[in-house]
């Protein structure tokens, strides 16, 4: 590991990138509170305008508080494919610097420049020059932070958004991260932030001067973690393409649901959609997760790992099942469920065959699942499905 | 009055170490990592617990003034296994402090009050049922080491199942345990009636408490078991141990036995066999350790290879007559089983390239060990 870390790193990340697409498409919008997420007063925020913000939305409140909030807001439905494209123009920008851009979303990427800067000008050139092909090419502002680690980069181009450029000098880590609250960490939700409030840690600075041993032995690994964290040390490298760690599918309704007959056939669905993109990966998964949001979105997930990976619905949508009978299903309403399959392996890679299952009939069920899929491509993906999910 | 003590340097240290495994589990309640010591006449007892293994142990002490305590249990141990004393005193002081002399060190180390720690399980002494306890010994030995690991849970397959039975009019106790490629039986004939041993419900003891238990094994020629509705309860003269049941299903793996057929059968030297596989095991991937099997006429051909460092083969002399067969295994499966038997020789029955093989001997009787093979 290089010590001290001379790399560097910048963090790109749009401003209320839906929100700002709108307003670059509808020109007329422009100053207004826009608010984007769903047509229907039932989702959540997905992006709001700075102009929205004053009003108190935020991402992943609920439509109708927003609403409340913000009556004159102008609510947009979200327009996923709209969002992609203008993020593959953005992406396309950030790979002229360097090939190592690693997007976490649609609106953000980090990118290490170290080995750029004999060609193309220092880390801070670079994001000048990012943030300026941004605004002229596509239109729009993006807020970047320079720094030698993903964590101060993020943490940077957080602070002076939107459109804001922070640049980290190399050595002055510590320094600049030791004013800001710990909350500000990435890792350091509600519950460590009570908890280091408590020995009476409040900054990121009050955090690095604190032993070592005491945070280890409050918080175990992760307070080591932490110690390092709050001295602005990470040694995460950026990695520019990303191993798929899980495959799911979510759902909200339309009314909220507490029919269990119903709710199943939700499931059904949502592993059918599963099933099939695990199989085109040529992926299976051993864990499976089930995701139930309430009426009140209290949200739980409850989660199994089988023995043996699968890639087909049937196995998915039995395990769902199981675990959708473990949540408060028929007791309290549901409006959001969401499954999906972790522990993911290449298919076929072992060939241990296994001493409970039938290994002819799964590859049997394997060849069916092969066949169903083509017909799928090939006419459509609702040709076959299951019956229970054939209307009428 | 707080407790005040003298006790011999080896049998703390003995006390101690016992308790180290079952103490401070990462991310648990902070009293979890002390021991709790409480003064009887003479002796003291010595109690840990991680919440799913209690263990308890009776040492014989000097008590120079009753009480209890709790003590960080590492440290202490630590303290006592550096110590060169003959013996060690301990008192204890106000707010909890422990004041701990060995020779001519002085230490002091910070407890905490004895009524924060859990309570130690009740169990009904009546229920105990005295088994020798090699006959245990072996049984554990003989089917822990197929255990899968945590995190699989679509059975219980990461503890090992117990059941008794009884046939020829012998009792027999009886361990299984399967990771879901492999399984591995064990049983054995007690000379002791079981009919007290209440074995109601599936007993699943998890792999941690089953390495406990082991060590009880180790200690004592005799230990007495019982199963309650949640537990398990081992004691010896000295001490005990109860670990907390696993809830659920085991696969039917006497399914499994039946459909062995016991046709094709080779005769292998254990040891030699063993450590022909551990020649092949220096060339698999490391993640599947996948060995071919080629039996033949007269020999088994052995090889591996492993896409970067190279290829391995070996021949071995059998008495084999019938079709050949080409399947693969996991080396390391065969390994642990060869590990485990004692005897000269192993008889591997092998059908086809995907039913289980099953590996016995003669001088490990009760004992089976099953593997499935792997597509090659």
């Amino acid at each position: 590991m290089p010590t001290p870390d001379s790399r560097r790193i910048i963090h790109l990340d749009m401003d209320a990138f839906y929100a700002s697409v709108e307003i670059l498409d509808n020109p007329a919008l422009r100053g207004l509170p826009v608010v984007v997420g769903g047509d229907s007063n039932r989702g959540v925020v997905c992006a709001a305008s700075y102009e929205a913000r004053k009003f108190g939305v935020h991402s992943a409140l609920p439509i109708l508080t927003a609403r409340k909030l913000c009556p004159q807001g102008v609510f947009l439905p979200v327009r996923m494919a709209r969002y992609q494209e203008i993020s593959r123009r953005i992406m396309e920008i950030f790979l002229r610097f360097t090939p190592l851009v690693e997007p976490l979303s649609l609106d953000e990427a980090f990118l290490d420049v170290t080995a750029s800067q004999s060609l193309m000008g220092t880390a801070e050139d670079i994001a000048k020059q990012i943030r300026k092909l941004v605004r002229e090419t596509i239109g729009l502002t993006v807020s970047a932070g320079v720094a030698a680690s993903k964590l101060v980069a993020k943490i940077a181009s957080d602070l002076n958004k939107p459109d804001g450029l922070t640049i980290v000098p190399p050595g002055q880590e510590e320094l600049f991260l030791a004013p800001l609250p710990i909350g500000r960490l990435w890792g350091v939700g509600r519950t460590t932030r009570e908890a280091l409030a408590l020995i009476g840690v409040k900054t990121i600075g009050d955090l690095s001067r604190m032993p070592p041993a005491i945070l280890i032995a409050k918080f175990g690994k992760a307070g080591l973690m932490l110690h390092e964290s709050a001295r602005g040390i990470d040694h995460r490298p950026v990695e520019s393409r990303q191993e798929t760690k899980s495959i799911g599918h979510e759902e909200t309704f339309a009314e909220d649901l507490r029919d269990k007959k119903r709710l199943e056939q939700e499931l059904l669905a949502l592993c059918c959609k599963v099933g099939k993109r695990v199989r085109d990966k040529g992926l299976v998964g051993k864990t499976v997760t089930i995701k139930v949001k309430y009426r009140d979105f209290v949200q739980v997930t409850r989660s199994l790992t089988l023995a043996e990976p699968v890639a087909d619905d049937t196995s998915l949508y039995q395990t769902g099942r199981m675990l959708l009978a473990k949540t408060e299903i028929t007791l309290r309403p549901i409006r959001l469920l969401g499954i999906s399959l972790a522990n993911l392996s290449p298919a076929e890679a072992s060939g241990q065959l296994s001493l409970f299952d039938d290994n002819r009939a799964r590859r049997r069920k394997d060849s069916l699942y092969r066949a169903l899929d083509a017909i799928n491509d090939r006419y459509g993906k609702d040709a076959i499905l299951p019956a229970t999910l054939v209307d009428g | 009055m707080s407790l005040i003590f003298n006790i011999s340097r080896d049998d703390f240290l003995t006390g101690l170490a016992s308790l180290q495994n079952v103490t401070g589990k990462k991310g648990n309640i902070a009293i979890l990592s002390n021991i709790l010591i409480e003064s009887k006449t003479d002796s003291l007892l010595l109690t840990a617990t991680d919440l799913e293994i209690g263990i308890r142990n009776s040492l014989p002490a000097e008590i120079l003034s009753p009480g209890s305590i709790t003590l960080p249990a590492k440290k202490l141990f630590e303290i006592v296994r550096e110590s060169g004393a003959d013996q060690i005193h301990v008192e204890i002081m106000e707010n909890n402090w422990a004041k701990i002399t060995a020779d001519s060190t002085d230490y002091k180390l910070a407890g905490m009050p004895s009524e924060e720690y859990p309570a130690f399980p009740e169990y009904d002494e009546n229920n105990l049922v005295a088994l020798a306890s090699d006959r245990i010994k072996d049984l554990i030995d003989k089917t822990i080491f197929s255990v899968a690991p945590e995190g699989e849970s679509q059975f219980n397959l990461t503890g090992v199942l117990v059941e008794k039975d009884v046939a020829d009019g012998k009792n027999m106790l009886r361990m299984v345990s399967s990771d879901g490629h492999r399984l591995s039986l064990c049983e054995t004939n007690v000379d002791n009636d079981l009919s007290g041993l209440k074995m109601e419900k599936i007993i699943l003891i998890p792999r941690k408490g089953m390495q406990e238990i082991r060590k009880f094994t180790e200690n004592s020629a005799e230990i007495k078991i019982s199963f309650e509705e949640k537990q398990a309860v081992i004691k010896t003269d000295h001490s005990i141990i109860v670990v907390r049941l696993m809830n659920g299903d085991f696969p039917d793996y006497k399914n499994i036995i039946n459909m062995i057929k016991k046709e094709k059968c080779i005769e292998l030297k254990r040891v030699q066999f063993m450590n022909s596989m551990k020649k092949m095991n220096l060339f698999t991937e490391d993640r599947y350790n996948a060995v071919q099997f080629q039996i033949k006429p007269g020999k088994l051909v052995l090889s591996s290879q492993s896409m970067d460092v190279g290829s391995a083969k070996d021949e071995i002399a059998i008495t084999y007559d019938e079709a050949p067969l080409k399947l693969g295994f996991n080396g390391k499966y065969f390994i642990e089983t060869m590990q485990v038997m004692s005897s000269e020789t192993i008889k591997a029955y092998i059908n086809s390239e995907e039913s289980p093989c099953m590996i016995q001997g003669d001088d490990d009787p009760g004992f089976a060990s099953i593997i499935m093979p792997m597509k090659i």
